[in-house]
């Protein structure tokens, strides 16, 4: 945990329109190259989180640093070849071609008036084989079905190279095939030296890959830490409000509601 | 991978010599489309009424001064205005349809149309049928229906942007189409509710060099922003946050779009009355053919809308004795062939 920080939180508070306060004094280091899952139950924040760190939603206090600089200091430019977003959902009405789709991705080293080059033609492809997606290439992005738009969002984010990819709740709604390949793009991202962070109210998924977990409570970080100190019977049972037991298998920790 | 990439650039772009360009324009369907709306241009320069009907012998330009003057002075710019029509409303309607998201908006839908109408029939009512007259006060409230279901939208407490702006949009053109409905009441029914009416089912039979001028410079700095964002339009049409995500300012971009669209279709509406479908069902036609990338899909739309302005117009001046009023032809054709188009299989053109 003595690597440098690449997103330092200080003292956040985020509300809604003047409702209670969604996130409440919160602070958080993330460190470089890391994989952080941020774990809670429906409506803690979770989301709120991330699109803080993107720089979607300006806190009403405390700091986002992005590389020890603030996050106000860059462009918004230099911010979207610094973070990726993966939504957990988008309405795409018309039929754009998944290729097309993921080469949007290049949109933060193009200028307003150009084109994609052949580079960035070469990056999305390279993108698309990472997500799995080659043979799909010119089907349209609506006849996709769930876990194949979820990676193509996956593949476009990935076309963007940045530095940091924050994904929401990249693997709800797949089958497990779907979800293995998201986890394994996870792990390549970890190797490649790219900071994740994703939500998920799924422990087995932090479980299996990330380095450390936040957990959320009412908008406080309940707790935070390696991912085997956090996953515990008690942090869990506490912050869903049911009994969670925790199983050892293989080195990983496995969690069974009760 | 950085030394792949490097390769790859360097082999592709050896591979284009002039020859795989060549090739590469002839399997362009734009290509097409242009070398078919030269095509239809060139035709449509000899047909009409002169000297007998449909069909004018390329050869009496040269013997008959009237059919020089009559081509070079009434024909032509009526054929550029047609065409620039066509262009600029299926462009604008690519362009809204996209930034949208909504594949059911038509240009004139922000109060434009309908903004338009009022004016003209204002003028015709109330100050006189002179075409400048005419022309100046449609556009004058064609911009004002648009800046008003702006600012509209802005005050609404109700869903998103593209939400509000698509319901004040409705609701300022309802409240111009009343006003409409009014100036035709009180309108003279012997002398002004006829030229009204014409007037509404929109035509360029007035067309001259000067309305060509006057359009100009409006359609196309237009046309020309719209077709450099050709590939911005794509992100555009994404989420919000998502275009916020890949560093889109999507709010001044859009709105600079938006304000090309609007001008353009402003402008085209102004001198030619409503003409509509065009700018609804030609993104249609464009997308089916084409793809949704907006990289193909305008240029695309934008060289059908010149085409069926064209044919559109040329019918219109040239079928019957007397004019046929653009808007029944162009809301015949386009009804017609929305429904063929939706009922076949998509055809696309990809490789």
């Amino acid at each position: 945990m003595n690597s440098p920080s690449i997103i330092s939180l200080k003292d956040l508070e985020f509300g809604y329109n003047d409702q209670k306060a969604v996130l409440n004094g919160f602070s958080l280091d993330i460190s470089l190259g890391s994989t952080t899952a941020i774990l809670g139950p429906n409506g803690t924040g979770k989301t709120t989180l991330l699109y803080i760190i993107l720089g979607l939603l300006s806190p009403s206090k405390g700091s986002v640093h992005i590389l020890d600089k603030s996050q106000t200091s860059y462009s918004r430019r230099q911010m979207s070849q610094l973070i990726g977003l993966v939504p957990q959902s988008e309405y795409v009405p018309f039929d754009f071609s998944v290729f097309e789709y993921v080469l949007l991705g290049r949109a933060p080293y193009l200028s307003t008036l150009q084109l994609p080059c052949e580079d960035d033609l070469y990056a999305a492809s390279t993108a698309l084989k990472a997500a799995g997606l080659q043979q799909m290439r010119n089907r349209p992005i609506p006849q996709l079905s769930g876990g194949e738009r979820q990676l193509a969002m996956v593949a476009r984010a990935l076309a963007q190279q940045p530095r940091i990819l924050l994904l929401d709740e990249p693997t709800a709604h797949l089958d497990l095939g779907n979800q293995d390949r998201i986890i394994n793009i996870l792990r390549r991202l970890s190797r490649d030296d790219v900071t994740t962070v994703f939500t998920t109210h799924n422990p087995n998924i932090a479980s299996i890959v990330a380095d450390s977990v936040v957990l959320l409570n009412q908008g406080r970080v309940f707790s935070t830490g390696s991912t085997s100190s956090m996953l515990t019977h008690e942090n869990l049972s506490k912050i869903y409000g049911v009994d969670i037991e925790v199983v050892k298998a293989n080195g990983k920790h496995i969690v069974l509601n009760a | 991978m950085t030394t792949n990439s490097f390769s790859k650039r360097v082999i592709s772009k050896s591979k284009h010599s002039s020859d795989t360009i060549a090739r590469f324009v002839l399997k362009s369907p734009l290509f097409y489309l242009g070398l078919t709306l030269a095509v239809v241009f060139a035709l449509s320069l000899f047909v009409g009424r002169y000297p007998q009907p449909y069909w004018m012998s390329p050869a009496l330009l040269e013997q008959d001064e009237l059919a020089r003057q009559l081509v070079l002075n009434l024909r032509l710019p009526r054929m550029l205005l047609a065409m620039l029509l066509g262009m600029s409303l299926a462009g604008a309607g690519t362009v809204m349809q996209m930034i949208f998201r909504n594949p059911l908006v038509e240009p004139g839908f922000l109060g434009v149309s309908q903004g338009a109408a009022f004016g003209a029939a204002l003028a015709f009512v109330f100050v006189g049928s002179s075409p400048l007259v005419v022309e100046g006060l449609a556009a004058t409230f064609a911009a004002l229906g648009m800046v008003l279901s702006y600012f509209l939208a802005r005050r609404l407490r109700f869903g998103g942007w593209v939400l509000r702006l698509i319901l004040s949009g409705i609701a300022i053109s309802a409240l111009f189409s009343s006003g409409v409905g009014i100036l035709k009441y009180v309108a003279d029914p012997l002398s002004e509710l006829p030229t009204l009416t014409f007037w509404l089912l929109g035509g360029l039979w007035s067309a001259t060099w000067s309305d060509l001028i006057y359009i100009l410079p409006f359609v196309l700095p237009s046309l020309l922003i719209m077709y450099l964002m050709r590939w911005r339009l794509n992100l555009l049409s994404l989420d919000d946050k998502t275009a916020f995500s890949l560093g889109i300012s999507s709010a001044y971009e859009r709105l600079l779009l938006l304000s090309a669209a609007v001008l353009a279709t402003a402008v085209v509406v102004s001198v030619a009355g409503i003409v509509g479908w065009i700018g609804l069902i030609v993104p249609h036609i464009a997308r089916r053919f084409m793809g949704a990338n907006g990289v193909t899909a305008l240029p695309c739309a934008i060289l059908i809308g010149g085409i069926l302005g064209l044919i559109c117009d040329t019918v219109a001046r040239s079928a019957i004795a007397g004019e046929i009023p653009l808007g029944i032809l162009t809301a015949m054709i386009g009804a017609v062939s929305f429904s063929v188009l939706m009922m076949t299989n998509r055809v696309r053109s990809r490789e």
